[in-house]
């Protein structure tokens, strides 16, 4: 098992600069997600740091060794960088049998045949495929097939596992189910992950750590709780998660805490929240739906417009002057559509503009 | 590894494909237009050329035939293609295979065929005309300016055929429906609707059809000079220039085919319309229902049918009649069926020297034509950017080139002048077929690279493969049948060339081309029929296996 070392990394297509200063140390062993909207670069990261790209500047380490370091001309191809990958699309190879599929990267490494398939057949055991060695890619299904590209990713004991969006083309349940065994497995090898996605439960569900970009910069990087309860800016909270954002004016701002005037809202209501932007500019509440609950001494007024069962819990859109407020309840003692209602806030937070 | 390293290990392919496609394939065209503006002063070949009535003739001569031809191939391409792509005409798919033959069987094959039946007296169907009905001669020969035009006509009418039944296919129905609830007959539908749709591929095929009557020197050299006027057109005007074996002639040769290279520029715009080249371009099976023909079907059946003996049928099967004839002089009798013949060209040295050069060029070629082929394609595909799109697109300019043209340019190149003598070897027709027909591997090779996903040679390589491992274990294998139909598909014509063979072949290097050609104007006509029968039966047997191989998308 490996580290893996990006250091200012950047790459450019012509003018555009689609990843920038892109700066992460990943411990030997931990499970890490690149997570973001569409385009801003996780994929061409992944592929960096797979040698199929190559960074216009920076540096890619994995382990001690230096694999891209443009500046002193050193670049070692994707061959030599004994790493699993797995595509979208899987891109198992149509002309091989399962088992040849997952023999080849030993085929490769000049393993014998029967030494080599054993270990494929093991391989396919390990992800539940145990005794389809003989059959064709097309001959599977979706989840099958993302087994098989998995396996085929394991099968030499890669220093670092890179997987981008393997679930994505899945259905819900075996996007779960596969979030699991992927987990599991990398708990056994203890190989070090590398997982894109623009999925934040799956980031959060799965990753040690997570690595929120956009537009090919990191904007935050962390443990899932960490930077779900602490988001550096208001774009890693908006993206993390279900919020409200509201506008206010910062009255007062000190160690760490703030409070924040609402003018839009009906009474004009003030907030505490976590964060210090300077007093008296403009800021962005964040309110998380959960952290919405109702009190009669609540500070935000309005009124309940549409309820939305989900099984355990209900989700709400309550109007607060012109505000349409997103907020989650306990299913048990809902509130009835077009009743009043005053809600307390807690964990607000507040990023200056 | 540095990247130095990488860069030219990658680089290599695309290096080394380019360099052979720009040594073979351009470098003779360059010279051909540079050695036309050479002389006394820059335009002397040119004035030279002008200043003889006898090429202002060839030039009319190639005018009126491919104006004539592209004529022809309109009005049998256009109604036929709809017919069988469009209509429930009883087996339809059969009939689209069997009146697109022409498309693969080189023209010269079909002229050789009619002087079996109308040479204007001793013609089978004269004789039929004279003795058996005991009427006046017939007033035509296909040996005239008319024969020419109908025969050509016949064989490049697959071109407006197939582009036409294409574009049909690729109408969706509801657009014709609309038009049929709004009111419109289906007559005025197909005039209205259908027909402003196909227009494009139609005229595509027949601008097609033009080039390739311009270009084409067999059909003109087997029935031009035995016409009374005797007819000439530019190809054969330059390969008598090139037979005066002199500094002058030649010269005049490369004015003449620096005049017909003009075509090739046009022939992007024919390629462009959509008529295409079809051999490549995939049918798919359409989802439209086809137009009932009611009554008509019948009649047209019959005109199908009709069409299909008089152009393809009837020509083929004089050769092959004539192959099995014992003793010509005995007519038609069962007790004079023979394969003497085919023991005879079997015994010939010359003839068995002529297939074996044929099969080896023809094959070789194919087979460098797909190695090249498929870097270019890979390079285009895969990342050589705005450069690899060029580079695919040059293998185009010899094809589009008429072969006597690309032909002079090889032997103004490769007689010593620039690194190679091949003169007199079969590498000269090795270079000349590989040249010619590159375009079409590398076109199918594209297609077959296109339906593979990077990330599957990206696997590969993340997996330990080197990129020419990627290649060779990955993309290879999953575009095998593309590559084994793109070496069929430059086999094929190959195999029975002549317009360049009779230019670049020595005299240890006969092909069937040139010898069938030879046997059939001076010597043995039945030994030709059989060397013909030959070139037909190898050819349809190469593209029932491009058919096969493809999964019924490419071929006829
Ligand atoms: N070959 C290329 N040439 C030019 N621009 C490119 C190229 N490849 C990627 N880009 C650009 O780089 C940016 C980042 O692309 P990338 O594929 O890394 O995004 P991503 O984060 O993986 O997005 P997604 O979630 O949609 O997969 C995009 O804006 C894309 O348009
Ligand atoms: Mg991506």
């Amino acid at each position: 098992m490996s580290s893996l070392e990006l250091r200012s990394l950047n790459r450019a297509y012509g003018p555009q600069l689609v990843v920038e200063g892109f700066e992460q140390r990943i411990a030997s062993g931990e499970f890490v997600s690149f997570l973001g909207p569409s385009g801003c670069g996780k994929t061409t990261t992944l592929r960096m740091v797979a040698g199929l790209d190559e960074p216009t500047a920076g540096e890619i380490s994995i382990g001690k060794r230096v694999v891209s370091a443009p500046a002193r001309g050193v670049f070692v191809p994707p061959e030599e960088r004994r790493l699993g990958m797995v595509f979208q699309t899987y891109a198992l190879w149509p002309h091989m049998t399962v088992g040849e599929n997952v023999a080849y990267p030993l085929k490769l490494r000049g393993m014998g045949r029967s030494e080599r398939d054993a270990r494929a057949s093991r391989m396919l055991e390990l992800v539940h495929l145990g005794g389809l060695d003989l059959r064709h890619p097309h001959q599977l299904s979706g989840g099958q097939q993302q087994r098989v590209a998995l396996a085929r990713a394991l099968v030499m004991e890669p220093e670092v596992l890179l997987l981008d969006e393997p679930l994505s083309n899945l259905d819900a349940q075996l996007r779960e189910e596969l979030r699991f065994e992927i987990k599991d497995l990398q708990r056994r090898l203890g190989v070090t992950v590398v997982f894109v996605t623009h999925d934040q439960s799956e980031a959060m569900a799965m990753s040690d750590r997570i690595v929120v970009m956009k537009q090919g910069r990191i904007r935050q990087a962390g443990p899932p709780r960490e930077i779900y309860a602490r988001p550096a800016d208001l774009f890693v909270a908006c993206f993390l998660g279900a919020a409200n954002v509201l506008e206010g004016v910062v009255e007062s701002s000190e160690a760490g805490r703030c409070r924040v005037r609402l003018q839009a809202l009906p009474g004009a209501p003030v907030l505490a929240c976590r964060g210090e932007p300077p007093a008296g500019r403009t800021a962005d509440v964040v309110l998380r739906p959960e952290g919405l609950r109702p009190a009669p001494s609540g500070a935000l007024a309005g009124r309940v417009e549409r309820v939305t069962f989900l099984g355990d819990r209900v989700d709400c859109r309550v109007a607060c002057g012109p505000a349409m407020l997103r907020v989650s309840l306990p299913a048990s003692g809902a509130p009835s559509e077009g009743a009043a209602i005053a809600l307390e806030a807690t964990d607000a937070l507040a990023f200056g503009r | 590894m540095s990247k130095l390293g990488r860069v030219s290990v990658a680089a290599l392919l695309a290096f080394v494909a380019a360099g052979l496609l720009a040594y073979f394939g351009l470098l003779p065209l360059a010279l051909l237009v540079r050695h036309s503006f050479q002389g006394a002063e820059p335009f002397a070949s040119y004035a030279l050329v002008a200043s003889r009535s006898a090429n202002w003739t060839a030039l009319r001569g190639t005018l009126t035939i491919a104006t004539g031809a592209a004529a022809i191939a309109f009005l049998l391409g256009v109604p036929l293609g709809w017919l069988v792509a469009a209509t429930d005409l009883p087996m339809a798919r059969v009939w689209r295979s069997l009146l697109a033959l022409p498309y693969v069987i080189p023209a010269y094959i079909g002229a050789v065929g009619w002087t079996y039946l109308l040479s204007g007296k001793a013609g089978w169907l004269d004789r039929l005309w004279t003795e058996g009905l005991g009427l006046p001669a017939l007033p035509f020969s296909i040996y005239s300016l008319g024969g020419i035009v109908f025969v050509e006509g016949a064989f490049f009418s697959p071109f407006v055929l197939m582009a036409v039944a294409e574009a049909v296919e690729r109408i969706d129905p509801a657009l014709e429906e609309a038009a049929r609830v709004s009111g419109a007959g289906p007559v005025r539908v197909w005039l209205e609707v259908t027909w402003p749709l196909v227009r494009r591929a139609a005229l595509g095929g027949v601008l097609m059809a033009f080039l390739g009557t311009c270009a084409s020197y067999g059909v003109p050299a087997v029935l031009g000079p035995s016409a009374r006027p005797s007819v000439s057109v530019l190809t054969t005007r330059i390969k008598g220039y090139i037979d005066l074996h002199t500094t002058g002639g030649f010269r005049q040769a490369t004015a003449l085919s620096a005049v017909l290279l003009l075509a090739a520029l046009v022939f992007p715009l024919a390629e462009r319309a959509g008529g295409g080249d079809a051999r490549a371009a995939g049918a798919r099976p359409s989802a439209r229902r086809p137009a009932s023909l009611g009554r008509w079907r019948a009649p047209a059946l019959a005109m199908v049918a009709g069409v299909f003996g008089v152009t393809t049928l009837a020509p083929i099967m004089a050769l092959g009649i004539s192959s099995l004839m014992g003793n010509v002089g005995r007519g038609f009798r069962l007790e004079n069926l023979s394969l003497v013949h085919y023991w005879v060209v079997l015994g010939r040295p010359d003839a068995l020297l002529a297939l074996k050069n044929s099969v080896l060029a023809a094959a070789a070629a194919a087979t460098l034509a797909v190695v090249i082929g498929t870097a270019l394609a890979l390079v285009a595909a895969r990342g050589g950017g705005r450069f690899g799109a060029v580079l695919a697109a040059l293998p185009w300019l010899p094809y589009a080139a008429p072969g006597t043209v690309l032909a002079i340019g090889i032997i103004l190149a490769f007689t010593g002048a620039w690194g190679l003598n091949l003169y007199g070897t079969l590498w000269m027709l090795l270079v000349a077929y590989t040249a010619k027909y590159l375009a079409l591997a590398c076109r199918m090779a594209a297609a077959g690279i296109e339906q593979v996903h990077p990330s599957m040679e990206e696997a590969a390589r993340v997996s330990g493969a080197s990129r020419l491992r990627a290649v060779g274990e990955v993309l290879v294998p999953m575009i095998r049948g593309h590559l084994a139909a793109a070496w069929f598909l430059v086999f094929m014509p190959s195999f029975g060339e002549l317009t360049m063979s009779v230019l670049l072949f020595g005299p240890d290097t006969p092909t069937l081309g040139t010898t069938l050609f030879e046997l059939q104007s001076y010597e043995d006509p039945s030994a030709a029929s059989v060397l013909a029968v030959l070139i037909v039966a190898v050819i349809l047997l190469s593209n029932f296996l491009v058919r096969r191989l493809s999964g019924g998308r490419y071929g006829i």
